[in-house]
């Protein structure tokens, strides 16, 4: 008899292991007596069945024929209550098999509530939780016709199938129609609890032979039948088994226990052990079965007994623990070890156009985060926090304001133009339509801009499923030209997958930011000019000395940007001064206001003092109602209220999604989802970057010797509107920027589709989507009169919208050479996307009154700006797959797209791909079923995917200029040559998973090299054009990326993961078009140049250095003796260091190695886990580097304050030679040197090194036990939690993030970091309930 | 169950038809063609429509260029700024990089003024073509004067180009461009005046808000640029050709003393075959406007800090006001000025002498910094008890000014006539005077011979100081008593560096000296003129001078071309650089033996 039998019947929870054991003690272990009684055939006296609906677990009387039974078990409850009761809950198929199983645990909950509540005694109850009812489906299938019967017949008595590989078989018989029958009508009957009673005498002689053959036995140990060959190919034997169950169409009716088919007999080979699990600790209350039904449990000691014939297996189940199948006979009965269930295998992967995939089919990478690691993510701004350091071959690029931009590339930089090199965004099926939109303040937008964050902040983490990262191209073949540089998959939650009918969840977060880290700040020397050696302030606009006032000697005021300064030490000199406040003075006899000096002292950390503490609170609430098994609905809905590090910008944020799904008839099937999210931003401000608009720009002006509440106080004359700039030596004053210098924005976004499925024939079916993706964004900036840019006031509003429709159809075909053991799967499909942009806004330049914003208050016509777009591509595509034995899988794709981007002449590219893998564990057995290995499987793809480009670059135009009636040529011209770039990479890949999927491993190279590269190629200016769109050139990225995983302690209590993942990516510019040797990719100002070579990386920097001695060079030291100064620094007349004029390589921005390295702790309901990434290798141009030395704000530039310093260094002697430098640099010329040393255009000493390790997650969370929550009778789960992000960074980058590039425009350009600003690490709580 | 059915027939013809709508939208791409086209700009325009643009971003970045460079190079004034890699212009310590604005912003006017030349050809249209060819000789004269040997027969031409293959442009000799220059300048002056006689007076004001579309005030800036041109050629043709210039086949050949001779009679007599600039208000007047964005000066955003970190030169004052030879506790080498009874500040002495009346425009103390100086001497100049209180408070000097409530100058920074540079209404990219003093050069060199006497160019030297005094202070008039004495002391007063004032061995010191002060904000001209005659003497070998005590002959090449123009870039470097990107090379007309001579006088 078939294993399936014994599992339905008597697979045994843990929990049972409780009542069983409490009934030993009155009535030695009646469960036992129970299960052996059963095994033995023994009919109980009375049977009956209650039904429960779809997914439900309470007690419904008014449901299908419950009334009558439930009146029945009244009455049975009084006739027999000295009897036994025993309880066998069963669930249908349909869902996860472990939801499945907790399910049938309610509902046998239930009825024995039932039964305790109509006054049976508890301890006379004997409960059974079978999980799902495989053996009442067969024998429902057996009793019936329906199309495929012989097919899932064949399915439901492979027993080398899972619960999951059953279902999974199923669904593909007949195009899913027999599927869709049996759900129709085979398992509503299987969604009940049988309750049968036995009468105690007739038990009494079980319950002794059990006990008695239990307690006799050390096993007697029959000799096994070849037990070698079996344990070797068990698999083979049992497919090759002509399965004995298949023959018996007589079985009883599901009604009848499971028994013997033969009356009980003396067993021929009895089994008999103990059953333990690692630690070799007895396993109570595990299920034994034979492969003919006969089943039992161990008891309190793990011992077992049962009866089971040669050739029969014998199989040992219990949740939480791998099953584990041994033939009768084995001597391995006698000590049976249950290892811990591993992770269960994931194997289903979301691959491009949402089609569903077992993992061992797809011929690429494709890996998966599951949403727990978006557990942190509802406070950090954007969901992509907590996919960092996950995923192989993944880099984030961030700018460094909270909650701002991300950039995601995956497998490297594949094109010239760096802001089309990002992945793009895919939820449920629809690619997400994210425009950014650059508004830089007024004219300065190149070096900063504010950060309006981009679309990839738009998803509610707490509404992710899971995110699947497609990285190759083979693996987006299918998404076309927008996924060329990788897909990221995104599955939010539905109400589908759950189990009971109703639940409402809340989750509540808490969050603090606060700066944890600083760069080397001196403390030592305040504000101050090179050279002077003493401190004074003056507000700036007048030197005139007013009464009273000024005090004598009227010095040349030092407050200064710079930090060149005495020494603050105490020494008194005359500081700021604010009457209205009586800081630096006092007023005299006649009531005049006398400045005074007052001591010169370090006020401490002005960042630290500045920002303030960041604060996040999120509250979410989710609904989410299964209506009945064919309709269902999510709702939710998130509040984010942030309160920003930089005092006065305040945001919040809601989220709120629904999310159906509906079957409308047999055939057919709707989703639609519907996401949300609106931005109230009310002060976004201009934080980063080397403006005078930003914030770090003016912070970087203030020093120790200030305190910052001097500076808040940022009104000059409040009623003229003039800011107090005078500490910053003339910039704007931080605060005023902060609160008068208002960015606010309104956005909201829509995006959503609909999704209908329908079988149309047999092995046929059809998807039709539409879907729609609107954003509407709506800004105002402000620059208040009095500030450095917009001296008279300025003020801007900006309209912003984006829309996206698309529609696309999925045609699937299935069909099964079952001869030839071949899977078939055909798709074609089509889409169309429409997208349109447009952005007007319009400026007031100059403000008629002071502090109104208005563009009705404007002194001159206000500004407009416009421009828009709208661009389509229609494709269609086609995917064959095969695969061979469920083990050799075959994929080939093609897609043709069209788009309007591009000329008439190559408006149409065609792009295919193929891609293979072989599961050798399913192709040659080795070990899987002694939990070796469970996967290996090796992959390989060869694809091209085409890539389009922006629209209106194939058509030369004038552009407008600002003035009326004026045009100009466009800074980048047209080419209406302009074809589409095409990748093509390979792949090869090694995928393993051993130990019952405890350890797993991933391993991928890949090459890729994209081809006639659109890029907007400088061209000299002499062409009256800036750039030229060509395609020109090709670039290669090819890497590694391997992952680990493992589990390394795994008991009931206590669950130890690990995982860990390394990138290395490496980036060659194979050529750059004829006659072009180089182009430049992004560069700062002349400072510092991101430039391709042929033959370099893309992301090499180049800049200029110091002026160095040439190779070879000597010169004579103190003693007479021949130096060789070669490399040594060459310092100039005043003897600094100098800057060369010419530029030279410096390094790569990108780095050589990646990984991230993560940690889970389970403890009962304790998880702890902790979350490491890092870099190495790395670098950039940092603009806090040089401010930080330039400055004289950082430690570096202590030495020589006092009593000087000799450069180490050579001069020239005038002749070709070098001397030894011994010549000192006094202390008033210290500045110079250093502002010589660290020149703002030496690129060389502002190159630093970002690599880094970071703590970038730890996390404490703590899950109410079920059994305390089940007595609230409300909370189903309720965990609390702690977390810190960023909590630690060790790095020798002078600034505070090595990670966090600047905002360039609208976009996060990578290798240059231009005054970002601090990131925080943050600390937060979270509250998860649900009812 | 039947219901089902027959909805399922319903669905799937449904989707046939979609499918079938579907295929046709993917195989007709007639959208596609409509939707490439953007709709925020034209694919047509006339020709006329280029002009403002070209002239305002022209305008700014000259003026922007005479602020960060020119005024520095040319000693108007000195750094005292300490955030930027300060006085490195001052001291000819230029990496490369920092003057690359010339280059990167004028070829992008340059490609427009060539786009616009060649529509206005394809629409036969000859006013266009004039003020195209104006625009385009104006552009690439700023561009070469500045670098030496530049792009010029191949610049600009990519946009016009149906295919484009190369994107190297290779560069010109200086000598062809400026051949090419008077060949386009010779066109347009007669493609304008052909114009004129078709009847057609002007183009629309809207285009061009610097004459309002009048062609004869292009025509007569054209000329005016053009007697430029010449003079800026003439030394070096002298001496390498004497004085014939060979242009084009259409042109065959001139001679350049006889054409600035033939020039300047249409110059005197206003009309004629050459008419040029007439009066102040024929002078090209960009407008800006602080009220609009478009339309701010460079200067709109400078803060009090940026602006007084440039301090007035005592090279600039010594040659605007009287002053004695003092000696600081430093050692160092200063002046004590002794401006006029105009003077604005009464805590001097004002009395016998009188201040040139442009120095109050531009700077608020009387005083002076030295040039040069190490950022020792520098500090403790500034600190130093002499000129401390001559200082102020960090306000040694400034370029912007107002007028009280009277009417009269002031420092307070009461800003009601167009003093304030900052928040300037219009500024000229060439001045009327500057006609005077070119004319005047050309008749102390006897190339004219109407100009040729002492008296005749003496007078063209006071013309040329007296408006460009006008130029400067609206509020003053040609017979205004401030500006006669100043003209007079021009002459009488002001001694040369012979010691001696006006005479005709230090005419053409003086003429190009007093030439140089004129040119204050206009783009990088006084420089040329420097370089071209080593008027006006300049020390060069200060304390903290590099480049060999050479002030720079031209400017580096942008940093970026050896990338942007991998071919031709090395091509030009080895021609006639010596393969390094210098500073030190003379372009073509400044390298005349004159030129170098007086440059070294000023050594000394």
């Amino acid at each position: 008899m078939s294993k399936l039998v014994n599992s339905l019947t008597l697979l045994v929870a843990i929990l049972l292991a409780m009542p069983a054991q409490l009934a030993a003690h009155e009535m030695p272990n009646y469960g036992a007596a129970v299960d052996a009684a059963v095994s033995a055939g023994e009919t109980p006296a009375q049977r009956l069945r209650i039904t429960f609906p779809y997914g439900g677990a309470s007690l419904q009387e008014s449901f299908g024929n419950n009334a009558p039974e439930l009146r029945s078990l009244k009455d049975m409850v009084r006739q027999h209550k000295d009897d036994l009761i025993m309880i066998t809950a069963f669930a249908s198929q349909e869902g996860d098999a472990d939801a499945n199983l907790s399910l049938t645990i309610k509902r046998a909950q239930s009825v024995k509530d039932f039964l305790v509540g109509q006054g049976f005694p508890k301890n006379q109850i004997v409960v059974r939780t079978a999980g799902e009812d495989w053996y009442g489906l067969k024998q429902f299938a057996q009793s019936r016709e329906f199309e495929g019967k012989a097919e899932a017949l064949r399915v439901l008595d492979d027993n080398s199938l899972s619960s999951a590989g059953k279902k999974s078989a199923l669904k593909r018989i007949a195009g899913g129609r027999t599927w869709e029958w049996l759900v129709s009508y085979a398992m509503p009957e299987l969604r009940s609890v049988q309750v049968s009673v036995f009468s105690r005498e007739s038990l009494e002689k079980f319950l002794n032979g059990t006990l008695v053959q239990t307690a006799q036995q050390p096993a007697p140990q029959p000799v096994a039948q070849k037990p070698a060959e079996q344990q070797a190919r068990p698999k083979e034997m049992k497919k090759a088994d002509p399965k004995p169950e298949t023959t018996k169409k007589e079985q009883p009716a599901r009604q009848e226990p499971p028994k013997l088919d033969s009356a009980p007999q003396t067993p021929q080979g009895p089994g008999t052990g103990i059953v333990v699990d690692m630690n070799g600790d007895p396993l109570p209350g595990v299920a034994v079965f034979t492969s003919t039904g006969a089943g039992t449990i161990t008891d309190e000691n793990g011992s077992y007994y049962i009866a089971a014939k040669k050739g029969e297996d014998i199989q040992f189940s219990c949740l939480g623990y791998e099953t584990l199948t041994i033939p009768a006979g084995s001597p391995a009965l006698k000590r049976v070890v249950l290892k811990d269930d591993a992770q269960i295998l994931e194997t289903a992967v979301v691959t491009a156009l949402g089609i569903k995939r077992d993992e061992k089919a797809i011929g690429y990478s494709a890996q998966k985060v599951e949403s727990d690691k978006f557990a942190n993510s509802g406070t950090t701004g954007n969901w992509l926090n907590g996919i960092s350091g996950q995923v192989a071959g993944l880099n984030i690029d961030r700018s460094s304001s909270p909650g701002g931009s991300m950039r995601v590339t995956v497998r490297g930089e594949s094109s010239a133009d760096l802001e089309n090199n990002t992945a793009l965004f895919v939820v449920d099926g629809v690619p997400m339509y994210n425009t950014a939109t650059a508004s830089d303040a007024g004219g300065e937008g190149s070096s900063f801009a504010i950060d309006y964050g981009n679309g990839t902040a738009d998803i509610d983490p707490d509404n992710i499923e899971s995110v699947t990262v497609l990285k190759g191209a083979a693996a987006t073949a299918l998404y076309g030209s927008q996924a060329a540089n990788g897909a990221i998959i995104i599955t939010t939650k539905s109400a589908s997958g759950q189990d009971g009918t109703f639940t409402v969840s809340f989750k509540s977060s808490f969050a603090a930011d606060v700066l944890l880290s600083s760069p080397d700040l001196q403390y030592e020397y305040g504000q101050g000019s090179a050279g002077k050696n003493y401190y004074y302030y003056l507000t700036s606009a007048e030197g005139e000395d007013v009464s009273g006032v000024n005090p004598s000697p009227n010095l040349t005021t030092t407050a200064n940007m710079e930090s060149w300064g005495p020494k603050m030490d105490g020494t008194e000199y005359y500081q700021y001064y604010n009457e209205a406040l009586g800081i630096g003075g006092s007023y005299d006899e006649f009531g005049s206001f006398i400045r005074e000096a007052t001591p010169f002292v370090s006020y401490g950390d002005w960042f630290k003092n500045f920002f303030q503490t960041g604060l996040t609170f999120s509250n979410g609430v989710v609904l989410t109602g299964k209506l009945n098994k064919d309709n269902s609905v999510r709702v939710s809905y998130t509040n984010n209220h942030v309160d920003g590090i930089i005092p006065n910008s305040p945001s919040q944020t809601h989220f709120a999604s629904v999310r159906t799904s509906s079957k409308l008839g047999n055939w057919l099937r709707v989703d639609s989802s519907i996401n949300y999210k609106g931005a109230r931003n009310d002060n976004i401000p201009t934080s980063s970057g080397y403006g005078s608009s930003s914030i770090m720009y003016s912070l970087w002006c203030y020093a120790p010797n200030i305190d910052m509440n001097w500076a808040s106080n940022y009104w000059k004359d409040q009623d003229a509107f003039k800011q107090d700039a005078s500490l910053t030596g003339g910039k704007n004053n931080a605060y005023f920027v902060a609160n008068q210098c208002i960015n606010n924005q309104k956005r909201d976004r829509i995006y959503g589709n609909v999704t209908m499925k329908a079988d149309i024939a047999t092995g046929l079916d059809l998807t039709v989507r539409g879907g729609l993706d609107i954003t509407s964004d709506f800004r105002t900036q402000r620059q208040a009169t009095s500030t450095q840019a917009k001296p008279n006031g300025w003020y801007r509003e900006q309209d912003i919208d984006s829309k996206q429709f698309s529609g696309d159809f999925l045609l699937k075909y299935n069909h099964r050479f079952a001869s030839a053991d071949i899977d078939l799967n055909a798709n074609v499909g089509g889409s169309i996307i429409y997208r349109t942009y447009s952005n007007h806004s319009q400026t007031a330049s100059a403000l008629q009154i002071p502090g109104v914003y208005s563009l009705i208050n404007t002194s001159h016509d206000p500004l407009t700006s416009n421009n828009s777009y709208r661009r389509q591509t229609n494709s269609l595509y086609g995917m064959l797959s095969l695969s061979w034995k469920n083990a050799v899988f075959l994929d080939v794709t093609g897609r043709n797209d069209w788009s309007s981007t591009l000329a008439a002449n190559n408006r149409s590219f065609f792009y295919p791909s193929v891609s293979g893998s072989v599961a050798l564990n399913d192709l040659f057995e080795f070990g899987r079923t002694n939990g070796l290995i469970n996967l290996m499987k090796i992959r390989a793809s060869w694809a091209q995917v085409g890539n389009d480009t922006a629209p209106y670059r194939v058509q030369n135009y004038y552009q407008g200029t600002g003035f009326p009636g004026t045009v100009a040529l466009p800074t980048s011209l047209a080419n209406h040559n302009l074809k589409p770039e095409i990748v093509s990479s390979w792949e090869v890949g090694l995928e393993l998973k051993m130990f019952k999927n405890r350890f797993s491993f991933d391993f991928a190279f890949y090459d890729s090299v994209t081809k006639d590269l659109i890029s907007q190629m400088p061209v000299s200016y002499a062409n009256g054009v800036n750039y030229v769109f060509v395609n020109a050139g090709s670039i290669r990225n090819r890497g590694i990326e391997a992952s680990i995983g493992g589990t390394l302690v795994k008991t009931r209590d206590i669950q130890w993961k690990v995982g860990a993942n390394i990138t290395r990516n490496r980036n060659t510019v194979v050529s750059l078009g004829d006659g072009i040797d180089s182009w430049i990719v992004a560069q700062y100002s002349t400072h510092a140049y991101m430039t391709a070579y042929e033959g370099g990386s893309l992301t090499a920097m180049y800049g200029k250095g110091y002026v160095r001695a040439p190779q070879g060079s000597v010169a004579i030291d103190a003693n007479g003796n021949m130096v060789d100064v070669s490399g040594m620094l060459v310092l100039d007349k005043e003897n600094r260091p100098q800057t060369t004029t010419d530029l030279q390589y410096l390094g790569d921005c990108a780095p050589d190695l990646k990984g991230g390295f993560n940690t889970t702790f389970k403890w009962k309901g304790l998880t702890a886990y902790v979350g490491f990434d890092g870099q190495l290798g790395g670098h950039v141009f940092s603009y806090t580097n040089w401010v930080l030395n330039y400055r004289g704000k950082g430690t570096a530039t202590l030495e020589g304050r006092e009593g000087g310093l000799v450069p180490i260094g050579v001069r020239e002697t005038g002749d070709g030679n070098y001397v030894i430098n011994t010549q000192e640099i006094t202390p008033e010329n210290i500045a110079t040197y250093y502002h010589n040393k660290y020149d703002q255009t030496n690129c060389e000493a502002n190159f630093v090194s970002t690599q880094f390790l970071k703590l970038r997650e730890v996390r404490l969370e703590y899950a109410l036990p079920k059994k305390l929550l089940a007595k609230t009778k409300i909370l189903s789960q309720a965990s609390v939690s702690v977390y810190g992000n960023n909590l630690w960074c060790w790095s020798s980058f002078p600034g505070w993030d090595p990670e966090a590039v600047t905002m360039r425009g609208s976009a996060v350009i990578p290798g240059f970091e231009i005054l970002q600003m601090p990131t925080t690490a943050q600390f937060g709580a979270t509250l998860n309930l649900v009812f | 169950m039947e219901e089902d059915k027959r909805m399922k027939k319903y669905f799937i013809s449904l989707i046939i038809l979609m499918a079938v709508m579907a295929v046709s939208l993917v195989t007709s791409c007639s959208k596609f063609d409509e939707m490439s086209q953007n709709p925020y700009a034209l694919y047509e325009a006339p020709a006329e429509e280029f002009v403002h643009p070209i002239m305002f971003k022209t305008q700014y970045n000259l003026m922007s260029v005479f602020r960060s460079t020119t005024a520095l190079l040319m000693q108007y004034g000195v750094s005292t700024n300490s955030e930027v890699s300060s006085r490195v212009i001052d001291n000819y310590n230029i990496p490369e990089g920092t003057t690359d604005d010339i280059w990167s912003a004028l070829y992008i006017q340059y490609g427009d003024a060539v786009a616009m030349y060649s529509k206005a050809v394809k629409d036969n249209d000859a006013a266009m073509q004039g003020v195209a060819l104006i625009l385009k000789s104006f552009l690439i004269t700023q561009i070469s004067d500045t670098y030496g040997e530049v792009p010029f027969t191949q610049a600009g031409l990519l946009s016009l180009q149906e295919d484009i293959n190369s994107y190297s442009t290779s560069y010109d000799t200086q000598k062809d461009i400026y051949r090419a220059v008077i060949c386009m300048l010779e066109d347009a002056n007669e493609l304008l005046a052909q114009a004129q006689a078709d009847g057609k007076i002007s183009f629309s004001a809207v285009c061009d808000k610097t004459f309002q579309g009048s062609l004869d005030k292009w025509r007569r800036f054209g000329n005016s640029l053009y007697a430029r041109v010449l003079m800026r050629v003439a030394l070096k043709v002298e001496e390498e050709s004497g004085g014939r210039l060979e242009l084009n086949e259409k042109w065959e050949v001139i001679s350049v003393k006889n054409q600035l001779s033939k020039m300047y009679r249409d110059f005197q007599s206003g009309s004629g075959d050459y008419p040029q600039m007439n009066s102040l208000s024929d002078r090209p007047m960009v407008p800006f406007s602080d009220q609009f964005e478009p339309e701010h000066t460079p200067f709109y955003t400078i803060t009090s800090g940026n602006w007084n970190s440039l301090a007035v030169s005592d090279v600039l004052t010594r040659n605007m006001m009287d002053y004695t030879t003092k000696v600081d506790s430093d050692g160092i080498t200063y002046y004590e000025y002794k401006p006029g009874p105009y003077f604005y500040d009464d805590t001097v002495d004002r009395s016998g002498h009188v201040e040139d009346p442009r120095y109050d425009c531009w700077w608020r103390k009387a005083y002076g910094m030295p040039v040069q100086l190490t950022n020792d001497a520098r500090v403790r100049f500034l600190d130093s008890a002499e000129h401390k209180s001559k200082a102020g408070n960090s306000k040694i000097g400034r370029m912007t000014f107002g007028v009280d409530g009277n009417g009269n100058p002031s420092p307070s920074g009461i800003t009601q006539l167009i003093f304030d540079l900052k928040n300037a209404s219009q500024y000229p990219l060439m001045q009327y005077s500057e006609l005077f003093f070119i004319y005047a050069e050309a008749g102390a060199r006897n190339w004219v011979p109407e100009a040729s006497g002492v008296a005749a160019y003496l007078q063209l030297f006071q013309e040329g100081v007296k408006e460009s005094i006008l130029e400067w202070r609206s509020d003053l008039t040609a017979t205004s008593q401030w500006t006669l004495d100043y003209v007079n002391y021009c002459c009488n007063g002001a001694k040369y560096s012979d010691g001696n004032t006006f005479n005709s061995n230090n005419a053409l010191e003086a003429i190009l000296t007093q030439k140089w002060v004129s040119q204050f904000f206009i783009g990088i001209e006084s420089w040329c003129d420097y370089r071209r005659t080593g008027f006006p003497l300049l020390r060069t070998d200060g304390p903290a001078a590099m480049n060999n005590n050479i002030l720079p002959t031209r400017m580096r090449y942008p940093s970026d071309e050896a990338y942007r123009n991998t071919v031709a870039y090395p091509e030009a470097l080895n021609r006639w650089l010596g393969g390094t990107n210098n500073i030190v090379t003379d372009v073509w007309w400044a390298s005349t033996e004159e030129s170098r001579q007086n440059r070294l006088l000023g050594r000394q």
